[in-house]
């Protein structure tokens, strides 16, 4: 009686492993197969491209890229990522003078640092280590909470407004995603 | 009486196997877990990106390298013990090989864990494809040295046996378990000598310091000439189950000896010469020899092909035994209630899917499309992840019986662990091999590029990051289960004299069918050496002419 009870719930047991187990995957696998000869075959590849937004729109700063355009000196970012070794993790930031040709020293500063986990970062216990002076280079480390990294700086420069005045120019720097790179030599 | 009754030296040694695999399976299953939640971002609490390369080497070796060689190693003393009928020749020699590889793999885990200590300088995060330029500890090369060395020996153990019982025996065939093995071991002795030269004559001497210089191609070519008739050897004793044993699980017996053992021979053949498709994309390597390599490559379908045949010729005949009719209604007559049964047939069946994702890895032209993309792991998540790894994990139900003289435990988690295997690897693999042809990189903790947003074929990013995370949690639920059973069952399942039907009968075409020349060792050993010779002296000879240490050689061949 018992024997023929538990024999049952093992076919009932059976039946939604089979169902879940095997049912599941099977589907999973069909749909792909359909979604890609769906695309292949029936969509226009240039809606299927389309579909995403303009990428250049949301993206946020990079290396590469160039901070305080529109003003006097304008700076270029050409170092910025998260440098790990076994338990440091840290924020890295080079920045040159766009003008080559300029022997001015980069009067610039990091104010703050807002973090993915919201955590505001102040900046100013940061010097900066002089790389080169002609065109003037930059270079300076934030050590974060392991794991964060930074979404957004708040930069402030000194631009000239005349031949002798300068006036404090601050921009936001939302932070398109830093690549966190291993320091193997720490 | 069942084998531990009959050989209780031998299931001692194969047990001692079985804990080192299970415990490196668990480790590094844990780890996998943790990789995929940190690399789709769902969860990152465990560590920081930094350390996933220490993650990462450790999944890799304990899993692909460790659990697999002793799983391995256990597998085959039970399968020639009991087809020669005698126990290990002297088991000074058999419990010195197991020594040597556990003392390996523990100094090769010291130093891949070393990665997670605070400034320590003992680290190997070089993954298991352990190449320059990334260097690791010498503790860790000469650890898998001795790993290596002591696989050679527990060979030499079975190769022993073997004479021993041939003398005794000087006109039977080889019976087809210890076949298996020998020739699984013989693929084994000829890849292991490109791994043997690049890791004691290049990198533990570089490791040491000794040399600073290394030319980068020749210890990668050494490697892939170890690299992909690895995959074999991990593979051939999954073949070997699905041959001898599921047959008997599925209610029948094996479809045809001689077929078998030409797979086997062919395996044993071909292997080696293939290496060179891992490195369709190494600039110093000769289209020549990469085609040479991708038609080898495809030739070596045939013999997994002829196994799809043969063992799903055997089910059905199984299946017709407990009354199964039809085209396709005998699939419903297997036992889909034994765990063994269910974690094989699944196997099988996913390996299928990773043969057709492994033509496109194949294939030299559309490599380039899927080339250390995500694609890959998903590939391999199906071969050795599941193929081979969830065959292991369900014969363990039917061997850890006839080891230990002690009933399976819990039957219906044991039950549940292959289907719930199944569907978290369906759902890990299909995400990963979508995500990687838009282009989403392998081995990083953060797959995305500054400024670059992946477009996928159809889906989401996000969707497909879930579908990872959400699979890789399923795999993990199925690997506890999995060590669950087997502890419980170990520890404190029910003494019997008779714990699991362990009677393997005669194949339906038996050895009287097989021509002998396939039992000739010497030929076909020969045979492999020479195919190797062919694909392999003219390209090292022009790497090693102008000096074994000195980077920057001009392309091959010149
Ligand atoms: C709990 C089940 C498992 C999970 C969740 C899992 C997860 C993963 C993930 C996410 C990766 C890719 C990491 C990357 O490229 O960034 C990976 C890599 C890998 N897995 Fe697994 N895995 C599992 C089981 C296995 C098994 C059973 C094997 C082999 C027996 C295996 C062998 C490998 C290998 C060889 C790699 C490549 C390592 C490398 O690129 O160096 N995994 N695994
Ligand atoms: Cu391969």
């Amino acid at each position: 009686m018992s024997e023929e009870k538990s024999d049952n719930s093992t076919k009932k047991l059976v039946k939604i492993l089979v169902i879940v187990g095997i049912g599941v995957p099977v589907l999973v696998e069909l749909m792909t197969l359909f979604n890609l000869i769906n695309v292949q075959i029936f969509e226009d590849e240039k809606d299927a491209n389309s579909q995403g937004f303009d990428v250049e729109d949301v993206r946020g700063f990079g290396e590469g890229d160039t901070l305080f355009s529109d003003q006097a000196s304008v700076v270029v970012i050409d170092e910025l990522r998260i440098k790990v070794s076994a338990q440091e993790w840290r924020f890295a930031l080079g920045l040159t003078s766009a003008d080559s040709s300029s022997q001015d020293e980069l009067e610039i500063s990091v104010d703050s640092l807002s973090l993915q986990s919201k955590k505001m970062l102040s900046g100013d216990n940061n010097s900066w280590e002089v790389k080169q002076s002609a065109p003037a280079q930059v270079y300076g480390e934030w050590i974060l909470p392991n794991g964060d990294i930074p979404t957004k700086l708040f930069i402030s420069s000194d631009q000239k407004t005349g031949k002798d005045s300068t006036k404090k120019v601050s921009q936001e720097v939302p932070l398109d995603k830093v690549p966190v790179r291993y320091n193997q030599n720490q | 009486m069942t084998f531990i009754h009959k050989y209780p030296k031998a299931a001692k040694v194969a047990k001692a196997n079985f804990i080192v695999a299970f415990i490196a399976l668990a480790i590094g299953g844990l780890f996998g877990f943790v990789q995929a939640l940190h690399r789709t971002n769902v969860f990152r609490g465990f560590f920081n990106s930094g350390e996933y390369y220490t993650l990462l080497t450790g999944h890799g070796v304990l899993l692909a390298l460790i659990f697999t060689t002793f799983f391995i190693a256990g597998l085959f003393v039970w399968g020639v013990t009991r087809s020669l009928d005698r126990e290990p020749e002297n088991l000074t020699f058999t419990w010195s090989w197991f020594w040597l590889m556990t003392i390996g793999l523990v100094m090769a885990t010291i130093a891949i864990l070393g990665g997670l200590v605070p400034d320590s300088s003992i680290r190997a995060a070089v993954l298991y494809t352990f190449y320059p330029p990334l260097q690791a500890h010498p503790m860790f090369y000469i650890g898998l040295a001795l790993v290596v060395v002591g696989s050679w020996m527990a060979g030499a153990d079975w190769f022993w046996s073997y004479r021993k019982w041939r003398a005794e025996n000087p006109n039977e065939r080889i019976p087809i378990l210890a076949f298996m093995t020998l020739f699984t071991m013989l693929m084994w002795y000829v890849c292991t000598i490109g791994l043997a030269l690049e890791v004691v004559g290049l990198l533990i001497p570089w490791s040491l310091g000794w040399v600073t210089e290394i030319e980068p191609l020749l210890p990668r070519t050494l490697f892939w000439f170890f690299g992909h008739a690895v995959v074999y050897f991990w593979l051939l004793p999954a073949y070997y189950v699905w041959y001898a044993i599921l047959p008997k699980l599925s209610g029948g017996r094996l479809f045809s000896d001689s077929m078998t053992r030409i797979v086997f021979i062919i395996f044993l053949l071909l292997s080696t010469p293939v290496g060179y498709h891992h490195q369709y994309a190494d600039a110093g390597i000769s289209v020549g020899f990469k085609f040479y390599a991708m038609a080898t490559t495809l030739l070596i379908l045939l013999p997994s092909l002829i196994t799809l045949f043969t063992v799903v010729a055997s089910m059905e005949h199984g299946a017709r035994q407990r009354g199964g009719k039809g085209y396709l209604k005998w699939i419903g007559k297997l036992p889909w209630d034994s765990p063994a049964f269910v974690g094989c047939a699944l196997a099988g069946i996913m390996f299928a899917a990773g043969g057709f994702s492994g033509m496109i890895n194949a294939s030299m032209n559309i490599n380039v499309l899927i080339h250390n993309t995500i694609w890959v792991p998903g590939h391999f998540h199906l071969t050795v992840g599941t193929a081979v790894a969830l065959t292991f994990m369900a014969i363990t139900y039917w061997l850890l019986p006839q080891l230990t003289g002690r009933k399976l435990k819990y039957k219906t988690l044991a039950l549940i662990q292959p289907y719930a295997w199944f569907l978290g690897m369906t759902l890990m693999s299909n995400a990963m091999h979508r995500a990687g042809l838009a282009g989403v990189p392998r081995r990083t903790a953060e797959p995305e590029y500054s400024g670059f947003d992946f477009e996928p074929i159809f889906g989401t990013m996000t969707e497909m990051k879930w579908q990872i995370a959400i699979g890789g949690t399923i795999l993990m639920i199925s690997l506890i289960l999995f060590l669950w059973v087997v502890v419980a069952s170990w520890l404190a399942g029910e003494k019997s004299d008779k714990p699991v039907d362990d009677y393997i009968p005669e194949p339906l075409s038996g050895v009287e069918h097989t021509p002998a020349i396939l039992d000739n060792m010497k030929l076909w050993f020969g045979l492999a050496l020479l195919l190797v010779v062919l694909a392999y002296a003219f390209p090292l000879w022009e790497m090693v002419a102008d000096g074994i240490f000195s980077p920057g050689a001009l392309p091959r061949p010149s």
